[in-house]
């Protein structure tokens, strides 16, 4: 019976198994640069900037996405009652308002730049979103099965994380987007006999959600919800430092930024939409047909934080098969092994 | 490796060693083949009389072999129809004879009708062109269509011959002194007996029939395919037909000339088919046990099928044992099927089969998180009543349901169902008319839930369909096979819901309004023949399509196209109020010229009419994509297609070759639009659009029936091109021809079977065909902090080509005579070389680093063997 079941199981491992895999493709030579246009505009000071440039050649596997700056002779942003706000390009190759915009929930602006070229280009009229505050922050602990390295091959093994959720509380006015990102501080304790030890490390942890993080709220508008903002393993001692920057978008950067999320999402499977290019808010304002890349997104943003014990969240879920990596011995300091940290505790975690 | 190989020697060596005493000397062989292939008949006799003839070294002339064969043996012979001869003792006639003398000076003996039916005995179907035959009488008779003879044989008793090709001869004694009914099963031969046996099919179908691009696929040519998984599939045989294809494996349904998948019209005896696959089209949805055959019109369509613009695949399921119970089924590691039928009471009988799949105890075994999180599984029962009422009425009672459950990971599950049911009465009114009246239900339901906390939900959508449909034959002599009928449809469709999955979760509820629809239709088809060499059929098909409320209607800015900011008002429509009618006349010709008996031209035309779409923007078609009635926005798609074919067929039929080409122009389609949105749209106008396309090619088929070696080579050369230019906003590819996903101009298949000896066939199929257009990358750029892909236009690269090669064996295990059990074993082994086929290429940037990557996902990217036991008992 056990040689009719390594039968099946590898039958199936077979046909399951490594059904996707890299493939090296150099575009570089087939394309033309296409402009695009990245135009944020917030509400506080110094959130506000328009860069364009000629988008890079897709090369798979190679971070130089090769984007070249494109040179402007007028930009500002105009709003409805015919204000306009000019910009002025910095160090960066980014234009930068040269007045305070405050821009007010409801109003609408629209973006007016010429190339040096002498090419005119506009968006469309934006709507400036409404605010939304984060209520609070939770965190939920689960189990999942991870793969361990290990001599023998990869191993199975059950490991328990924390969820970690903010509340919003949608204000119910049409469609809105939410585009969050997360960092982090874990604490990290190693064990010494040197009593003058750097025991305790701390290290950052740039981007806690893997990949983008936005979500449309036509699900839940109007009403409360829990968006995922990362996770926290569990098999450490020590705290986590956790802040998000949540910003919302209106209609059509939630439009922009879900078609942006379906596109990294996808996996090539019959449920998965087959590729397209995404068309932004900017043409020419002759009419032309040339095609513009990114858009004018009209943003609110808020931040929020929140440290978390890791112990604490063990504690309220006992039901769950927690595991602790046993703690690591050291000289006189963590960084022996912790390389990627730092033994100097960061402002969250002074007293 | 080492077992298997000892395993292959003995099942091919062990049979071959014993059958031998059975062979016939290769003179005699040649000698037959050569007095077939100059006069065109066949010689008939049993096996165990071989040994006794005299087999000639020489002859003058090959016409004279019957003589020859039998010149001073006790054997005689005749001829029937001037197709076959029939070699018998000649003590059967000489005794008869003397008998006959002795009798007859007293009285005269009347005539009885003796009828009956011939079939297989493996896969129970009716044999048609069989042989009934009394050599003492020299009478014979074929069977018909239906594997059905009928004589007039003076009584007394005889000695009667059951042949058909390549299955062992039948001697039987029968008394005639009555009306005698008689129902004869035919083993399978052993080797060469097909050469001195007659043809069991419609040897000239290929030539004389007069619908070009009309293919069959009978089960028993469908078994020896090498299956995958186990399992023999119907849609996976017809792929293998020239001008069918698929995008790629694991998509739902197929292709057909340039068309889209749903554009095809599947119906089971009578019911749709909205989805004919289980899990992701692995397996089909038609359990090879239930199905008798199954045909696809994929040229001419007659003018009784409507409402899809490709093709029409109808398959119909297998009637009960009229005489006695029988049970079959299939054991394998993955899935199982039973099945059982028979009669109740002399005019009722019963088909009952159920097949279930069950790899989630393998999945659990697998070190993969994914795969021990997946989970998926599907059942499906048939069940067929056939009630004889009286000798001029019958009922059939057809009933089907399967249900799907798919989980791949830890997040979202899928599951979909099918129930179809119908009930159709044949009857004749008087003597010459045929009357056949069909009810048929079907239902599709499928939802997607989601169990990803705190956005737990279920979404849902269905389809219900109800139809009418009665069908008029002429029977009589003269006008005989005019056709002419009605057929209402009703189609209610649930454009989709969202539900909260319990009250913790955060999703808000959404119930799209439900879609109604009538489709009506009456047609007249009339058979031409104005000549024996030019013949054909013309049908005349009217369809109308009413949209029905209760809804309401979003009116738009006259400016197109349209969007929600550019809405003006809102029309409501009360319960049945008509909110869009659509209607057309769809004429259908064919003519077929035979220019001898074995060449012939055929030619057709037709024009279709599709009020149903579905609505996909995926990478291929999936089980829960959304169905959608036409509407004030969408209006029907279109097609017209012309086809003309060589049909050619060599050395007695026993080659049969085709060249079709057709070209089809279809005027109106539906596309969408980039980045459209298609579930839980409430206006869906928005991101569909109107286009328009055509499609041609020219198929190739070569195809050698009977014998040890037979099978196909077809070559399909086509294309497929769309283009969208309603609006400067909506176009696409800048308003140009951009090939359809499923264009794929090259496809080669060959199949092949090849059968040693009794008990054992190896089989082969390979396939080539062009990889599909796929959208690339054109660049990259950065939004925000976020790599954001650009595409080129749509469809303007491929991903590598595809071909694949499956192999399989199959072992007859020895059956005796009087045995009811039977069974065989069958080892396969799927895409042999193990090659990646590409299903499709996806880019994203990568989650831990954000560099930009491209993959490949290879649905099948290995070999896959597998064994199933197969049994039966009857």
């Amino acid at each position: 019976m056990k040689s009719t079941q390594f039968f099946c199981c590898l039958v199936l491992a077979l046909l399951f198994s490594s059904c996707v895999d890299e493939i090296k493709l150099n575009l570089s030579k087939e394309v033309s640069p296409v402009l695009v246009v990245d135009a944020w505009i917030g509400p506080k000071e110094g959130q506000s900037y328009v860069q364009v440039f000629t988008s890079g050649a897709y090369v798979s596997g190679s971070a130089d996405i090769g984007t070249v700056s494109v040179e402007l002779v007028d930009v500002f942003l105009e709003r409805e009652d015919g204000k306009k706000i000019p910009f002025k390009r910095q160090w960066d190759d980014k234009y930068y308002p040269q007045e305070e915009i405050n821009p007010e929930e409801g109003e609408s602006f629209r973006l007016i730049f010429q190339t040096i070229e002498g090419e005119n280009f506009e968006s469309s009229w934006e709507k400036f979103p409404p605010s939304v505050q984060v209520e609070d922050m939770e965190v939920n602990a689960i189990e999942r099965l991870v793969l361990i390295p290990s001599q023998a091959g990869n191993l199975l093994q059950t490991r328990t994380f924390a969820e970690v959720n903010v509340e919003i509380s949608d204000p119910g006015k049409g469609n809105l987007g939410y585009l969050s990102t997360s960092k982090g501080i874990s604490e990290l304790f190693t064990k010494s006999n040197f009593d003058n030890c750097l025991c305790t490390c701390y290290r950052n942890e740039p981007n806690l959600f893997k990949g983008m993080n936005f979500q449309l709220n036509e699900n839940f508008e109007g009403r409360s919800y829990q968006k995922k903002i990362g996770e926290i393993p569990l098999s450490s001692f020590g705290r986590f430092y956790v802040e998000t920057t949540l910003r919302v978008l209106n209609v059509f950067g939630s439009e922009y930024f879900e078609q942006v999320s379906i596109q990294q999402r996808n996996t090539g499977s019959i449920f998965d939409p087959a590729p397209f290019r995404i068309k932004g808010n900017i043409r020419k304002s002759n009419g032309g047909n040339e095609v513009v890349l990114g858009g004018l997104f009209l943003f609110q943003e808020t931040r929020y934080t929140k440290m978390f014990s890791r112990s604490e969240i063990r504690r309220q879920s006992l039901s769950l098969n927690h595991y602790l990596e046993p703690l690591v011995s050291v000289a006189f300091s963590c960084d022996e092994y912790f390389t990627d940290a730092s033994p100097f505790k960061p402002s969250p975690f002074l007293p | 490796m080492k077992h298997f190989i000892y395993l292959v020697f003995l099942v091919v060596y062990i049979p071959s060693a014993f059958s031998q005493q059975a062979d016939i000397p290769g003179t005699f062989k040649t000698k037959i083949q050569e007095y077939r292939t100059q006069t065109g008949k066949q010689i008939l006799l049993l096996d165990k009389d071989v040994s006794k003839l005299r087999i000639p070294s020489s002859i003058e002339s090959i016409e004279g072999l019957p003589e020859a064969l039998v010149k001073d043996t006790d054997y005689s012979f005749f001829e029937f129809q001037g197709s076959y001869i029939i070699i018998y003792p000649s003590y059967l006639k000489t005794r008869f004879q003397a008998s006959e003398s002795e009798t007859s000076a007293e009285k005269k003996k009347r005539l009885y009708p003796v009828q009956g039916i011939i079939k297989d005995n493996e896969f129970q179907s009716n044999i048609a062109g069989a042989l009934f035959s009394i050599p003492q009488l020299e009478l014979a008779a074929s069977t018909d269509e239906k594997g059905k003879f009928e004589l007039q044989v003076p009584e007394g008793t005889y000695l009667a011959y059951f042949s058909s090709m390549g299955k062992t001869s039948e001697r039987r004694i029968i008394k005639v002194y009555g009306e005698l009914s008689l129902s004869v099963e035919l083993f399978e031969s052993i080797n060469e007996l097909d050469l001195v046996t007659v043809s069991d099919r419609a040897i000239d179908a290929n030539v004389m029939s007069t619908l070009p691009g009309a293919a069959r696929m009978p089960m028993e040519d469908l078994k020896l395919l090498p299956p995958l998984l186990g399992e023999v599939d119907l849609v996976k045989g017809m792929l293998l037909l020239p001008g069918v294809t698929t995008v790629g494996e694991g998509a739902s349904g197929f292709n057909v000339r340039g068309g889209g998948v749903d554009q095809n019209l599947i119906l089971m005896d009578g019911s749709p088919v909205f989805n004919p696959s289980h899990m992701f089209g692995f397996f089909g949805i038609f359990n090879p046990d239930a199905v008798k055959d199954a045909q696809l019109f994929k040229g001419d369509v007659p003018a009784e099928f409507g409402g899809r613009l490709s093709s029409v695949f109808t398959i119909s399921t297998r009637s009960g044992d009229k005489e006695e119970w029988n049970y079959a089924g299939g054991i394998g590691f993955l899935s199982s099927r039973l099945g059982l039928n028979g009669p109740i009471g002399e005019r009722t009988q019963v088909f009952a089969s159920g097949r279930a799949a069950y790899p989630n105890w393998i999945l659990k075994r697998i070190p993969n998180i994914q795969l021990n999180n997946s989970k998926t599984n599907f059942q499906d029962a048939n069940l067929r009543i056939d009630h004889r009422i009286n000798d001029r009425n019958t009922l059939a009672l057809s009933l089907y349901s399967s249900s799907d459950y798919f989980k791949f990971g830890t997040d979202t599950a899928y599951t979909w169902r099918s129930n179809l049911a119908s009930l159709k009465w044949s009857n004749s009114w008087g003597e010459n008319l045929g009357n056949e009246m069909i009810l048929a239900y079907s239902g599709y339901d499928y939802s997607v839930v989601g169990e990803k906390f705190p956005s737990e939900f279920e979404m849902n959508s269905t389809i219900t369909y109800f139809s009418i449909q009665q069908g008029l034959e002429w029977e009589g002599k003269k006008w005989e096979g005019i056709k002419a009928g009605y057929q209402i449809n009703r189609y209610e469709l649930g454009l989709g819901s969202l539900l909260p999955k319990n009250s913790d979760s955060a999703i808000k509820p959404v119930n799209l309004p439900r879609e109604q629809g009538l489709e009506g239709a009456v047609f007249v088809e009339v058979p031409l023949k104005f000549s024996e060499n030019l013949q054909g059929q013309a049908g005349l098909r009217y369809s109308r399509f009413v949209a029905l409320g209760p809804g309401e209607v979003l009116v738009y800015e006259s400016q197109i196209p349209q969007k929600t900011d550019r809405i003006v008002e809102i029309l409501p429509f009360e319960e049945g109020e008509v909110i869009q009618s659509y209607g057309g006349l769809e004429p259908r010709l064919a003519m077929r010229y035979s220019i001898s008996e074995e060449f012939s031209l055929k030619a057709s035309l037709n024009r279709n009419l599709q009020y149903l779409h579905l609505l996909t923007n995926n990478f291929a078609s999936a089980p829960v994509d959304l169905w959608k009635l036409s509407d004030r926005y969408i209006r029907p798609q279109e097609a017209w297609q012309y086809a003309i074919g060589l049909y050619r067929n060599f050395k007695m039929n026993t080659i049969e070759t085709s060249l079709e080409m057709y070209y089809k122009d279809m005027p109106q389609i539906v596309e969408y639009r980039d980045g459209a949105r298609l579930f839980l749209n409430p206006n869906l106008e928005t991101d569909l659009i109107m286009g328009e396309g055509y499609a041609y090619g020219s198929e190739l088929l070569i195809r050698k029936n009977g014998g040890r070696i037979n099978g196909w080579v077809a070559y399909t050369f086509s294309r497929s091109l769309r283009r969208v230019n309603s609006a400067e906003d909506i176009q696409i590819n800048r308003g140009e021809y951009f090939p359809a996903n499923w264009d794929q101009p090259h496809d080669l298949t060959f199949v092949g079977s090849y059968k040693p000896v009794r008990r054992v066939s190896f089989n082969a199929t390979f396939n080539y065909r062009t990889g599909r257009p796929i959208t690339l990358p054109s660049g990259i750029y950065d939004i925000g902090g976020n790599l954001v892909i650009d595409y080129q236009e749509r469809n303007q690269a491929r991903i590598p080509d595809y071909h694949r090669l499956d192999l399989a064996m199959t072992y007859y295990f020895y059956q005796k005579k009087n045995s009811k059990y039977k069974s065989q074993l069958t080892l396969s082994v799927y895409n042999v070389y193990g090659r990646r086929n590409a299903f499709s290429w996806f880019f994203q940037p990568n989650p831990d680093s954000g560099i930009p990557k491209s993959y490949r996902l290879a649905v099948i990217g290995t070999i896959i063997p597998s064994i199933t036991y197969n049994f039966s008992i009857q």
